[in-house]
């Protein structure tokens, strides 16, 4: 899989992202016993041992929410720290969480969550709108250097407040906001009211994700960064810590303040950080483990037969970068050949066998949205291409180099682009693999002529992958610059009426994968894993998200 | 200074008749003379290998993936381009003088599902491409089959007319089967049989091609789908003769190329480590003193250091070139050179023969390194011979941690590359262990050789060193 | 000998500050930095992030800072008052949040300490008594049974042997974990749980245990036709008296002198072994800081390594002098 240290946000929004479109209602109704759902259907699971192991893949950095930025660590404290509301484990749509209730005023402009009386800290001590008031301001505080601050920038006065002190497009340094000025406000001890800079849809999805949680601001006083020990943290979530060895494992226990402990089914969650996905699988296959999140490459002939295998679609991208402010790049004909004479399904059946959706467009197909197809295998009219760009038979092509970062399931897909190129075209690639602080060195500073790449959707909507190829992007790293790419991105920002704006999001799509190619996709993910029978509550959905409140164990057979 | 292994060697007699002795007792060795032998086999086998590679080793047929040694297909190209005017694609020779090509092709245009059967009922298919999840598969329309892939890639009898559906038995047509368990079907919308391309060339270039006898202009086939293929009435079918790996490249072109790169990678760090190991055990071994005692004082520093570590932070800093890899693991290794040839160097600067030169005016370069240096040949040799195969070695735990390093941008891997991927391979029940035994036994042979030839010649060319250093 | 360990002794600090030095300039010199993503970092944030770890200065700065933390006894606060606390502290990792480099090494190092020790007992009991055996009884079928399964201890690289072991033993035959440490961790957790020791135990060691054996029967090939020892032959001692009394003192030389980087390496865990085996110890922190960019984790465990390396060394040339009584420091 790809080492995206960043997290999925989970959105599920959406047909009107921005402004003034539809207020919360956009939400679908839940159904009043969508709880009784996700319920065990017997009583059978009270003889289980209610201990679930699953390999997280890495040692988390920190526990604390309002710093982490990997998907290991996400998988933790979204179970330690609970939200004002939260989704559900299938569909993803907003359900209840420290709050029990809220309302959003007509304009949009005004949400008033309304927190459960029960709501407690794991230490026992009550959790109160202020927790929430005083948290958001600890992570807009520019010393707390919260990559995920940007989250809060809809609240009124939230992006001031984040980015006083430092300095502005201008030169000048930005003026002290003072707290009071940034739209948050705790109306008593159970209200809490938020005021937004403007109307925003998705607001309730941010407003779940876990840089939104409140933390224990009395214990991260005393103990500063290392508050996250299980010795002093204090959470309110389904789950506390109970024990933490590094590199080891890491082990949640029920929390018994929970508002809705008696929902909670699990006793016992022990995270293991294994990195080595064949000791993974051994230790899964010993008996020792109930869910791997990946699968070892090697061996995947042998897993897609346990019936513990599962596959689902992911919101993620697998693509090439081209570097288009070099030679023989800059030439979109080029950039076309080299795309058109790729049998991509060569590669997703043949080498990566896991399902994998060949793709010669760049957005993953999601509700509302259906992408370009891009364009297809076409041998002659590739060579055709690379003839009008001056290199007819691939003659006169330079050797040009490949950059991937150091991963087998990278090296397969590189060697056999490589081949493909050389077979298709004439021309030559040499392949060059970095290990990953250097490759994302080179690649954010042009330093490369094709490129290895990923992208995961942040949230629900093709803007998420299709805004990063503007002008000057952050995530751009192509060197691409398109005035009408930009102008359409922009229009779709603007854009009320969802038909059109997925109208217009397909014309820019159109232009990036069919004209103009400053990337090469390849193909769409998918989660794959190995999830044991016994383990129930446990749903698929595209962002790979499976809440241990929700999870049991069924006794083995 | 501690310098307990550097006890005085015995005098060095006339060179010529030292390395006939030595030669002597070598070949009495049997170990060793085996291991000279399997040294020069190896080294001959990647030095050739570019002309010895059945198959371009670059090259995966990747419709192929894994295949057992000895496996057999028809001769053809991952995609089969024949066009009126133009040359056949084909990169393999023996295309060039042909005169009738053709392709034996299967169109079956086919779906792999996953099928999850629990307690005797299906419970889930999924579209294999895209992980789709669907309800039933239709396979009741006429020329509509089934096949099961089994476990070893082989295809189970078709069944026909048959329909699976979630929430229902497993059809009876797929016979007994255990109560839960996974099978992979592919579903075939047959076409009629075999479709039959024939080409006609002349001087390369094809005149004309038709299809079931119908004429055509161009033609693309997948090898995957190519059942048979035949050149002037002869079929063209070939051999891995140690299978291939999941990309589906010919192993034993690999394993031949990685040698290349395993020894370029032992010699030529071997040789930096020499060099630099040589001239400075050398020279701080002859100037003696406080200039000795400096020199060696470093090196005893510098032994200190992780030298592994070094070896990293060489490799993060300067790139992942094969080049730096040589001097990387060469810098790391010239430490003992340097203490071996000191020692000896120290011994012999007192005897006869440099007194002679230096009064016959020889400079002090050149004593040292017209006559002491060449007498320091045989230890220096003894250690070369260990060193390979260590450089060897630790190039594949490099391999290990992901710090490979790419030979000349192709797609090649060295001998412990390989035997990592095969590692990664092997399945929980020996499944594809040809891909770990092969690399591993080239690998392995090679080192015991090396390792078997080094303790030769030190006891060959030093009798009373061995065992030591 | 006393001033000669006083000579060593007075290098260490030496030596120790060339190590750090050179690594610590490498390390910065890399491209990439520890906060360096695949999802850029909003510059203002990156910043602060560098600032409150001191990455904004300039390198050498930087280093002296680490220099000054570094030291065995500090006697002025950051503000300059007096105020003499311990030192040698390592400063926070960047990659675990919540702990400082002292900790993690506290940690992690008795966990490759304990793997370590067992491996190197393993090593020396097969190592010496093969080697042993094999010398004495030269060119019999022990000599080269055993010899060759030293070779293979040698020429296959351990992260084959390891994941066979694990699937032999583990997998097939349901005899031991096949990954995983003590749940207790820590080193006397360890201890508690051998079973989970055993297979990475066995992978470590088989390396040096073939190293051991190879240099001990070469020993004892030299040793056994000495004088000293055909006087013992002579006077009618028995065979294990001699072999054990006399010949193997003179054969364990090599073998000493090859123990000191040894000792080292082993205790320090191997990487490859760790990882295979899942077992929390310090060895993988050695790649995977660097890796990662741990700058100062990086620092901590080169340290480490490099005080091991130089201790043992410093012991093994005092062993040396014990066994030998020819050899004489001045």
């Amino acid at each position: 899989m790809t080492r995206t240290a960043h997290l999925p946000l989970v959105l599920a929004l959406v047909l009107a992202l921005v402004a003034l479109a539809a207020p919360a209602s956009a939400q679908q109704a839940l159904p009043a016993d969508w709880k009784a759902k996700v319920q065990p259907e017997s009583d059978d699971w009270k003889k289980a041992r209610q201990v679930f192991t699953f390999n997280n893949g890495a040692e988390p950095e920190t526990l604390d929410p309002q710093i982490v930025t990997g998907v290991p660590e996400h998988r933790l404290t979204g179970n330690l720290f609970e939200t004002l509301v939260t989704q559900h484990p299938e569909t993803l749509q907003t359900v209840p969480g420290v709050a029990e209730r809220w309302e959003v005023s007509r304009d949009g402009l005004v949400y008033t969550f309304h927190l459960r009386k029960n709501a407690k800290w794991s230490d026992g001590q009550p959790l109160t709108a202020t927790d929430f008031r005083d948290s958001w301001q600890r992570l807009l505080e520019p010393a707390t250097a919260a990559q995920y601050a940007y989250m809060l920038y809809p609240v009124k006065g939230a992006e001031a407040y984040n980015k006083q002190g430092s300095e502005g497009p201008d030169g000048v340094k930005r003026p002290a906001v003072p707290y009071e000025q940034v739209g948050v406000q705790a109306v008593d001890a159970h209200t809490l009211r938020v005021t937004l800079e403007r109307p925003c849809a998705y607001f309730l999805d941010l407003a779940a994700f876990d840089s939104l949680a409140p933390v224990p601001l009395r214990v991260i006083r005393a103990h500063g960064d290392r508050w996250v020990r299980p010795e002093t943290l204090v959470c309110n979530g389904p789950f506390k810590l109970g024990e933490w060895r590094p590199n080891q494992r890491i082990v949640l226990v029920k929390n018994e303040h929970y508002w809705d402990r008696d929902f909670v089914k699990l006793e016992q969650v022990v995270a293991l950080p294994l990195e080595d996905m064949d000791t993974a699988f051994k230790m899964f296959q010993q008996g020792e483990c109930d869910w791997l999140n990946d699968v070892p490459l090697g061996k995947l002939a042998e897993i897609q037969r346990l019936p513990e295998f599962y596959v689902s679609p992911y919101l993620g991208t697998y693509f090439y970068r081209f570097n288009v402010t070099k030679k023989p790049f800059d030439d979109a004909r080029v950039r076309r050949a080299l795309s058109m004479c790729i049998d991509r399904e060569a590669i997703t059946r043949d080498l990566l066998r896991a399902g994998q959706v060949p793709a010669t467009w760049f957005t993953p197909a999601m509700p509302g949205y259906e992408p370009p197809r891009g364009l297809g295998f076409d041998r002659e009219r590739a060579r055709r291409l690379l003839a009008e760009a001056g290199y007819p038979d691939g003659k006169g092509f330079p050797t040009v180099e490949l950059l991937y970062n150091t991963l087998e399931a990278h090296k397969v897909v590189a060697e056999n682009l490589v081949q493909q190129w050389r077979e298709n075209l004439g021309i030559t690639v040499s392949l060059r693999n970095s290990e990953w602080k250097v490759y994302l060195n080179d690649v954010q500073h042009l330093q490369y002529q094709i490129a290895r790449a990923a992208w995961i959707g942040d949230y629900l909507d093709p803007n998420t992958f299709l805004d990063m190829f503007v002008t000057g992007g952050g995530n751009n790293n192509t060197g691409w610059s398109n005035a009408r790419y930009d102008a359409l991105i922009a229009q779709a920002a603007r854009e009320l009426d969802p038909k059109k704006r997925m109208a217009v999001f397909q014309e820019a799509e159109r232009l990036l994968i069919e004209e103009e190619m400053p990337v090469l996709p390849l193909y769409i993910y998918v989660n794959k894993g190995l999830l044991k029978e016994t383990v129930g509550g446990w749903y698929e959905n595209v962002r790979d998200q499976h809440p241990l409140k929700y999870l049991w164990k069924e006794p083995a057979e | 200074m501690s310098a307990p292994a550097e006890t005085p060697p015995a005098a060095p007699k006339k060179g010529t008749s030292l390395w006939q002795d030595a030669w002597r007792r070598l070949k009495k060795n049997h170990m060793a003379m085996f291991g000279l032998v399997v040294v020069v086999f190896m080294s001959a086998l990647a030095v050739l290998a570019p002309w010895l590679a059945p198959f371009d080793a670059t090259y995966g047929e990747t419709w192929l993936g894994a295949q057992p040694p000895r496996f057999d297909h028809p001769d053809v190209l991952n995609r089969n381009f024949l066009a009126v005017g133009h040359p056949p694609t084909h990169i393999r020779p023996g295309y060039e003088d042909a005169r009738t090509i053709t392709f034996e092709v299967d169109e079956t245009q086919e779906t792999e599902y996953r099928v999850r059967v629990q307690r005797r009922r299906v419970t889930e298919i999924r579209r294999v491409e895209g992980a789709i999840k669907i309800d039933r598969v239709d396979a009741t329309s006429p020329g509509d089959v089934l096949v099961e892939v089994r476990e070893d890639g082989s295809r189970g009898g078709p069944v026909t007319g048959a329909v699976i559906e979630t929430k229902a038995p497993l059809p009876e047509a797929f016979g007994e089967r255990p109560a839960s368990f996974v099978m992979i079907v592919r579903h075939a919308q047959r076409a009629k049989g075999p479709v039959l391309y024939t080409a006609h060339l002349e001087n390369g270039v094809v005149l004309d091609l038709t299809r079931d006898g119908v004429g055509i202009d161009r033609m693309e086939v997948e090898g995957r789908s190519v059942r048979k293929v035949d050149v002037d009435g002869t079929e063209r079918r070939h051999t891995h003769w140690l299978g291939t790996d999941l990309s589906g490249r010919d192993l034993l072109s690999r394993i031949l190329y990685g040698g290349r790169i395993s020894l370029l990678v032992g010699v030529i760090a071997t040789i930096v480590s020499l060099v630099i190991g040589v001239v400075y055990g050398a020279i701080s071994g002859y100037a003696g003193g406080k200039v000795d005692d400096l020199l060696m004082a470093i090196v005893d520093i510098l032994f200190a250091i992780p030298y592994m570590f070094l070896v990293i932070l060489l490799l993060v800093n300067f790139g992942r070139d094969i080049t730096i890899l040589f001097v990387a693991l060469g810098a790391v290794q010239w430490l003992t050179m340097a203490r071996i040839v000191r020692g000896q160097i120290l011994s012999l600067k007192e005897k006869e023969f440099v007194e002679a030169a230096r009064m016959s005016g020889t400079g002090p370069a050149g004593i040292l390194f017209r006559h002491l240096v060449p007498n320091t040949l045989g230890v220096v040799v003894v250690y070369t011979t260990l060193t390979v195969p260590a450089v060897i070695l630790q190039e594949s735990f490099l391999a290990f941690i992901g710090l490979a390093v790419e030979y000349d941008g192709q797609s090649l891997d060295s001998w412990g590359a390989l035997v990592k991927s095969g590692m990664d391979a092997l399945g929980s029940d020996g499944e594809r262990s040809w891909l770990l035994v092969a690399p591993s036994i080239a690998m392995a042979l090679t080192l015991f050789s090396l390792n078997f030839l080094g303790d030769g010649l030190r006891d060959a060319l030093d009798p009373q060193q061995r065992g030591r250093t | 000998m006393g001033r000669y360990l006083f000579r060593r002794l007075l290098q260490v600090p030496i030596v120790l500050l060339i190590l750090v030095t050179i690594s610590f300039f490498l390390m910065r010199a890399a491209p990439g930095g520890p906060f360096d993503m695949d999802k850029q970092v909003d510059a203002d944030i990156k910043r602060r992030m560098e600032e409150k770890y001191h990455l904004d200065k300039h390198p050498v700065v930087q280093y002296g800072m680490f220099l000054r933390d570094l030291a065995p006894i500090h006697v002025f606060d950051r503000e300059g008052n007096v105020s003499i606390r311990p030192g040698f502290d390592l400063g926070p990792s960047f990659k675990n949040k919540s702990l400082s480099v002292n900790e993690v090494i506290w940690l992690k190092a008795p966990v490759s300490a304990l793997l370590g020790i067992a491996a190197l007992l393993i090593s020396l009991v097969l190592g010496l008594g093969a080697g042993v055996v094999a010398g004495v009884r030269q060119n019999s079928v022990f000599d080269y049974g055993s010899m060759a399964v030293a070779m293979v201890g040698l020429a296959v690289p351990t992260f084959v042997v390891g994941p066979l072991l694990a699937l032999v033993f583990g997998l097939w035959w349901k005899l031991l974990p096949v990954a995983g440490y003590a749940a207790d961790g820590g080193f006397f957790g360890g201890l508690m749980a051998p079973q989970y020791l055993i297979l990475p135990a066995f992978a470590l060691a088989l390396p040096f245990a073939a190293r051991i054996a190879r240099l001990t029967r070469a020993g004892m090939l030299e040793v056994i036709n000495q004088d000293y020892i055909r006087t013992a032959w002579a006077k009618g001692l028995r065979e294990h008296v001699i072999v054990v009394r006399h010949a193997l003192r003179g054969a364990m030389l090599p073998v000493v002198s090859f123990l000191g980087p040894a000792v080292a390496q082993i205790l320090t865990g191997s990487l490859v072994v760790e990882q295979i085996f899942a077992i929390p110890g310090i060895g993988r922190e050695f790649v995977t800081s660097a890796m990662n960019r741990d700058y100062t984790m990086v620092m901590g465990t080169v340290i480490l390594f490099g005080v091991l390396l130089v201790a043992f060394n410093l012991i093994v040339d005092v062993v040396y002098g014990l066994l030998d009584p020819r050899i004489r420091y001045t």
